[in-house]
């Protein structure tokens, strides 16, 4: 049986490899998503190696690292960094530079927030990565992994830059630049002393890095005499672990001490769990889809191959090939066209994963190095398993349905009949209802249910409810290809072509469905987008009554971006501007105990006026007054939770160690522009929050009756002068925007995506198509015959690959706008409402056309080129 | 020496090549299949002229050119060497494009077997060659025909619920609805069984006495050959014999004369 599936294989190679392109570039992404993380993995590896060179213990406060942690995951400052009181003390510093073993001991300095402005004074973008300061450590400048490669070590008044951020600023050694620290509360001029560099790359992974002399990074960041970190450096002979342990017991159950390869490790574990792990996600994301698409177009294509092969397989039934043996040929044929593909797959996977680090460099000015991709057992594992199943899958049902026929059933079919069984649209409706039934239980797991296992149950729900619609959607095949025709399929040649469409619907759906697939993933985009940007509109429009908002934009880099007290009184005087208030954000723990590390709760506060009746924020009150006093308003979620109600105290812990117990005041509905479940007058805030977060975070303005808010932010940032740069001062129509530009990469995702299940659709009904035009080659023969033009035989052609593609769009993009409606229900109860955007949803429809169209050109091309004779003097 | 000469027979060419009153004809038709040693001479010489209103049989045997002939007078293919021409026009100057029009105007067509298009209804099939043309069939020259021919309750059928004598019936309709200069039929009864054979023909018989329709028929049958006014007997690519007016029994034994005439000139 092998050789038979082998010649088998062989005879038909062509069309196996471009039915494989499918599995070759879902094989490809997930070869590429391993090659490219690997690689990137291995280098940071060995870029963290090299930093903790001549670092053999490494010390923190327990308490800096809790809060750093907890910043890294939750993203935002609701626990803000007091570096004088937990940052690393020199007295600490001292104690351990005189223990045994020690050869050096050097407080070291890495916080981010220091952001350098260009030459306009705007901040130089890092694409959303951190922006960190770091002293300059004489006695270490030879070893570690941060070297100067130009200039010299920063004195006084200097510092040294990254090599990406000396090109994004256009500077050059001997300049003068000016840094911004703590979100803008500070800034100052330096002369540029050197450049320096990570190993060989020109940045830290896209973050920038600004160092400076010690003395003066302290002042600047105001931590007194303490630094973030201590590096402890053994003496000949004396191991990193022996040297933990002495550190260890000097310094006490208040630092956290680790051994300079820990330190590396913890490094590469961060990486892995953010960055790499997101990428490798994303990437296997568009390597579901792609296998996905992919399986449909070869189950047909199988379908079809074996179905024109059923009479070779009745004969060899007659000769004496037991069932069996006729299944394992087409198995046997689908594992080698798997194995083939899943080969091209990995090699393509080079070149994906080369792309996409050329691409991603592009962004971070060579941040990864260009280090060979490392083809590891797991790999290549992986690739063929994903290959090989996905092919064997997606044949069975054909290899079952050609062994089944009895020899003489199977010498008197015709390969062009249809089915039209009751079973599909049966078998569709339970995949439907089974996948819903999935993703409804992804929507409201258990409370133990882990990401992966939500994720798994939305995704495989997905997949499933897909193919059941692929199932389904040959009932509605006839009549959306008729309103299709009427438009679109005039004349004999449309007529013909509808026919062709309707004459096998199961094929026609089936080829339709790997461009459903892609679409509906698009649409489904589309509409949670479209929906999303109504829903912030109805915030914008229904609570927020200012007109102006002004924020710091270094707020995400600095995590402590603020405006400052002065700035807000310079706006206040503004012409034009009527009434000001800021709003001031900080961390509460609920309970008489403050753990950074533990549950901790934003709480905000206003000044005077925001929240009244048509005030800058429109607060809905559910009972009691919008006026926190000397208590606190809360919302009623919280109200709910914690069982409070108007009169109750709240007893809350800061970050200051101070507690307090509040009298709740009032209870409002949750609302998204406030952000927050706790709201107290300014006064009860500043009493207990540190001093770096007593300043408005955020500030909203109203504008006197007859002025434009345009006019307005002009003023604003004239008055403002340079202390303008860092702001971002928006009138309501460009605080759209800013929301609109943050799901901007998500739409690039989509586009990929959806660009992706185009090419490989295109592919899948392109060979469809190649494989009807030669089923019909004796049709198309009888064509010529009476009087077909080649012109006409090509029309047919493409009006039915069209058909089929835009019906494949259109239940595509019904579906996804049926599942974007169905998860905005879901998500209603937050505020959501449901828009869509027809036309982006009619691109998407426009985008299968021409798919359609594209994949009918050699098809159409080869029909016209039939030679008559062949085609009709056959047998 | 080559068989040709053997068999001494000139072609009984009652019009001059030259005259257009002719449905259709081929002089000095040569046909070459491949190249080189393994080329293939499927018509050596072929002067024929059908002239309007005629019925036409061809015979002879497997592979002596019988449908390369239909092929290259009906513009399906090209002759090697010298000129066919159907109602005046000559096919070696027509490109493609011409020649597909050509064939939808001039030319019908009756084959052995697949001859509808499966997708499409037998009314729909009749009317395909005019369709293609962007023209409408004369409602009153239809309905004539697909009555006379006994299919009209057939016609909104598909070919899979169609008999095989119907289907042949709806393939002598398509070819006469365009009313063509000339209808080629290859082998039209040779899959159908005898009474329903019988039918078709008699029915092509008709169009040729009712409406003057010109059919040129290649056919194994010497009974359904002697249907036609003439038979041509092919050999080797020539012409080598011809009946007027057969009677079954006369091209039975010409058949079987030219049989030995065969087994002699290769001994
Ligand atoms: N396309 C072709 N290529 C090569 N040889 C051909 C081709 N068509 C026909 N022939 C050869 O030409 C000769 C005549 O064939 P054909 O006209 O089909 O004979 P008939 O119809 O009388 O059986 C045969 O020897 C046949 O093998
Ligand atoms: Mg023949």
């Amino acid at each position: 049986m092998f050789r038979v599936a082998v010649k088998g294989v062989l005879a038909r190679k062509l069309r196996l490899i471009l039915t494989s392109i499918a599995v070759v570039l879902g094989v490809g992404f997930v070869s590429g998503a391993f090659f490219l993380t690997d690689s990137m993995r291995q280098s940071f590896d060995n870029l963290f190696t090299q930093a903790v060179e001549g670092i053999d213990v490494q010390v923190q406060t327990k308490e800096y690292k809790e809060i750093i942690e907890r910043q890294a995951t939750s993203g935002t400052a609701v626990v803000s960094l007091d570096l004088a009181r937990v940052g690393m003390p020199e007295e600490a510093v001292t104690r351990v530079r005189d223990l045994p073993g020690v050869q050096r001991a050097s407080g070291s300095i890495f916080e981010s927030g220091v952001l350098i402005l260009d030459k306009d004074g705007e901040p130089i973008g890092t694409g959303g990565a951190p922006s960190f300061g770091a002293n300059w450590i004489p006695e270490a400048a030879d070893i570690g992994a941060l070297r100067i490669s130009e200039g010299d070590a920063p004195k006084q008044g200097e510092v040294l830059l990254d090599a990406t951020t000396i090109k994004n600023g256009k500077y050059e050694v001997g300049d003068d630049v000016t840094v911004l620290f703590q979100g803008g509360r500070k800034t100052e001029e330096f002369e540029i002393s050197g450049v320096v560099k990570f190993g060989d790359a020109n940045n830290l992974n896209g973050a920038a890095i600004t160092v400076f002399d010690t003395k003066q990074l302290q002042g600047l960041l105001d931590m007194g005499d303490r630094y973030t970190a201590l590096e402890v450096q053994a003496d000949e002979g004396v191991t990193q672990t022996t040297l933990k342990r002495t550190v260890a017991q000097t310094l006490g159950t208040e630092y956290d001490v680790i051994t300079g390869a820990e330190s590396a490790a913890e490094q590469s574990e961060a990486i892995d769990r953010g960055f790499l792990n997101i990428l490798q996600n994303v990437i296997l994301g568009f390597a579901a889809v792609a296998v996905f698409v992919g399986a449909f177009t070869i189950f047909n294509t199988f379908t079809i191959l074996v179905g024109q092969r059923t009479r070779e397989f009745g004969l060899l039934r007659a000769i004496g090939a037991s069932r069996r043996q006729v299944l394992s040929i087409v198995v046997l044929e689908a594992v080698l066209t798997g194995i083939v593909a899943s080969t091209l797959g990995l090699l393509a996977g080079y070149g994906i994963a080369g792309l996409l680090r050329g691409m991603i460099n592009s962004f971070l000015d060579g941040g990864i190095p260009s280090d060979p991709f490392p083809l590891t057992q797991r790999t290549v594992l992986v690739s063929y398993a994903v290959g090989v199943i996905v092919t064997l899958i997606a044949s069975l049902l054909p290899a079952w349905r050609a062994a089944r026929l009895s020899p003489l059933e199977a010498l008197r079919a015709n390969p062009a009949h249809a089915g039209r069984g009751w079973k599909s649209p049966v078998a569709g409706s339970i995949l439907l209802l089974i996948g819903g039934a999935l993703v409804i239980w992804g929507f409201n797991p258990g409370d133990d249910a882990s990401t992966q296992t939500v994720l798994g149950l939305i995704g495989g729900g997905f997949a499933i409810a897909i193919v059941g619609i692929a199932l389904l959607s040959r009932l509605f095949i006839v009549p959306i290809t008729r309103v299709l025709s009427t438009g679109l399929a005039r004349g004999t040649t449309g007529e013909l072509a509808t026919r062709n469409v309707l004459r096998n619907r199961a094929r026609s759906a089936t080829t339709a469905s790997a461009l459903m697939i892609g679409l509906a993933l698009a649409s489904l985009v589309l509409v949670f987008q479209a929906s999303l940007g109504a829903t912030v509109d109805r915030q914008i429009d229904d609570i927020l009554g200012a007109d102006i908002t002004v924020y710091n934009s270094t707020a995400l880099q600095t995590g402590v971006g603020v405006v400052e007290d002065e700035a807000v009184e310079q706006m206040r005087e503004v012409d034009g501007v009527d009434q000001v208030a800021g709003q001031r954000y900080g961390g509460a723990a609920i309970g008489d105990e403050f753990d950074p590390g533990g549950d901790v709760e934003s709480i905000v506060a206003f000044d005077e006026g925001a929240l009244e009746t048509d005030g800058l924020v429109e607060l809905e009150m559910d009972t009691g007054s919008s006026e926190p006093g000397d208590g606190i308003l809360i919302d009623t979620d919280l109200a709910r939770d914690e069982k409070l109600g108007v009169g109750d105290e709240i007893e809350l812990a800061f970050s200051t160690d101070m507690t307090r117990s509040l009298e709740v005041m009032g209870v409002y509905e949750p609302n998204e522009i406030v952000g927050s479940q706790l709201i107290t007058s300014i006064a009860t805030f500043d009493e207990l929050q540190p001093e770096n977060v007593r300043a408005a975070s955020g500030v909203f303005l109203s504008v006197d009756e007859g002025v434009k808010p345009t006019t307005v932010v002009e003023r604003i940032r004239d008055e403002l002068g340079r202390d303008a740069n860092f702001l971002e001062i928006l009138d309501t129509e460009a605080l759209r925007n800013t929301f609109n530009d943050q799901l901007a990469p998500i739409l690039g995702l989509v586009l990929g995506m959806l660009s992706l299940s185009l090419v490989i659709a295109l592919f899948g009904i392109g060979n469809t198509m190649a494989l009807n035009v030669f089923e019909r080659t004796r049709e198309i023969g009888l064509l010529r015959a009476v009087g077909g033009t080649r012109g006409q035989l090509r029309r047919i052609i493409r009006v039915e690959a069209v058909l089929v593609a835009l019906f494949g769009a259109i239940v595509g993009v019904i579906v996804g706008v049926g599942a974007g409606r169905a998860l905005i229900g879901a998500l209603e109860d937050e505020g959501f409402v449901f828009a869509m955007d027809p036309i982006t949803l009619l691109l998407v429809l426009l985008g299968g056309f021409l798919a359609g169209l594209l994949a009918s050109v050699l098809p159409a091309r080869r029909a016209a080129r039939t030679d008559v004779l062949a085609a009709i003097a056959t047998e | 020496m080559p068989q040709g000469s053997v068999v001494a027979m000139t072609t009984t060419t009652e019009t001059p090549i030259s005259d257009t009153s002719a449905a259709a004809s081929v002089s000095g038709a040569v046909k070459v299949y491949g190249k080189g040693n393994t080329s293939v001479r499927a018509l050596d010489g072929v002067d024929l002229v059908l002239p309007r209103g005629g019925f036409t049989a061809v015979m002879g045997p497997s592979g002596s050119g019988k449908s390369t002939l239909m092929h290259c007078m009906a513009g399906l293919d090209t002759l090697t060497e010298g000129s066919a021409q159907i109602g005046g026009e000559r096919l070696e100057t027509l490109k493609d494009a011409a020649l597909t029009k050509l064939r939808r105007r001039k030319v019908g067509f009756i084959f052995q077997a697949f001859n509808l298009i499966q997708t499409l209804t037998g009314r729909e099939n009749i009317e395909l060659p005019l369709r293609l043309d962007g023209e409408k069939p004369d409602a009153k020259w239809f309905h004539e025909v697909v009555s006379r021919l006994g299919i009209e309750d057939r016609l909104d059928h598909t070919p899979t619920e169609l008999s095989g004598g119907q289907i042949q019936r709806v393939a002598v309709a398509r070819a006469l609805v365009s009313r063509p200069d000339v209808i080629f039929a290859d082998e039209p009864t040779g899959n159908l069984d005898t009474t329903s054979g019988a039918e078709v023909l008699a029915l092509m018989r008709a169009a040729v006495d009712e409406y003057g329709q010109t059919i040129v028929m290649v056919t194994h049958d010497p009974n359904s050959a002697s249907v036609a006014d003439r038979v041509l007997f092919l050999f080797d690519g020539r012409i080598v014999d011809s009946i007027e007016e057969p009677t079954a029994d006369a091209v039975f034994e010409r058949m079987r004369s030219l049989s030995t005439v065969r087994t002699e000139g290769v001994s």
